[in-house]
């Protein structure tokens, strides 16, 4: 648990140093940071689950391991067990729902609506695209289709 | 939000620092202490995914978590927290760091995804339903606000 909380405390800082960086160029821009970062952040998740993913299938499919075999039995084994700290911690803490709802809404009270309507609509959308991007480095990173 | 200067003198930075990592590590242990109490979903292996409805993989105690996230954010920006700048400690620290630790849109993602392994419909139904259930919270907050801070 201290490893996840660790894990989770430099998630939320990486996800505000972005935030700060886009933000120093244009200060409006820093919902869009968010978006980004929550998108990055799917897309990493996609890859973990996945490359843990991808090991059981070959550990079952495969009857003779060769040197393939073991390395991604080995990578996947290893991501498998970082789970916890990289999907729970890392990830749980880079990326954030309430900044990614409430914000546009209050956007959207505000006459903002434009960038609210981009906001809600354009950050499932990117986060699903990043969570499949990550799915498909797995293949090519492990070479299964 | 007005534009204005956001550069940060160096000395303000390690405060800055110490409000999201606090505020961050708070959130992620709550997230991360709530999140044990479901259990782990069945594998993406194909006898489960025939064996249980796309229902049992709904990730209710996340959803809860995020909504009640939105609720409390859109309480903080319209209510105790109005006007002030992104750069504000207590800003950093409630919304950026506690409440972004707490709420989680990558573990959402992963959840949908592992249920569009049984059901497209149901994956839809959850990703959607948490955004306009999510809506409906920052409104439930921003009234909430005018209610308890006048």
């Amino acid at each position: 648990m201290a490893l996840i909380v660790m894990m989770g405390t430099l998630g939320c800082l990486a996800r505000w140093s972005v935030e700060e960086v886009v933000e120093r160029r244009v200060l409006s821009h820093r919902p869009y940071a968010t978006m980004m970062v929550n998108a990055l952040g799917a897309l990493i998740t996609g890859f973990v689950v996945y490359a843990s993913y991808h090991g059981v299938v070959q550990s079952i499919s495969t009857s003779s391991p060769d040197g393939l075999w073991t390395v991604n039995h080995v990578g996947s084994r290893w991501f498998a067990s970082a789970s916890p700290w990289l999907l729970t911690g890392f990830c749980g803490g880079f990326t954030t729902f309430s900044s990614a709802i409430a914000i546009p809404y209050l956007d959207w009270r505000g006459g903002r609506r434009y960038r609210a309507a981009i906001l809600i609509g354009a950050t499932p959308m990117l986060c699903l695209l990043g969570f499949w991007v990550g799915e498909l480095a797995t293949r090519v990173f492990f070479h299964t289709h | 939000m007005v534009d204005e200067d956001v550069s940060l003198p160096p000395l303000r930075l390690g405060w800055t620092v110490l409000a999201v990592a606090a505020g961050g590590a708070i959130g992620t242990l709550i997230r991360a202490e709530i999140l044990t109490l479901q259990s782990t979903p069945p594998s993406l292996d194909v006898p489960s995914v025939a064996a249980h409805p796309w229902t049992a993989y709904v990730p209710w105690w996340l959803l809860v978590v995020n909504t009640f996230g939105v609720l409390v954010a859109a309480w903080l920006l319209a209510g105790p927290l109005r006007g002030r700048s992104p750069d504000d400690n207590w800003r950093l620290f409630a919304l950026t760091g506690f409440l972004g630790g707490l709420t989680s849109y990558s573990a959402l993602i992963r959840d949908v995804d592992l249920i569009k392994a049984h059901s497209i419909v149901g994956a839809t139904v959850t990703l959607v339903g948490a955004i306009v259930v999510g809506v409906f919270a920052a409104a439930l907050g921003v009234l909430t606000a005018r209610l308890t801070w006048p």
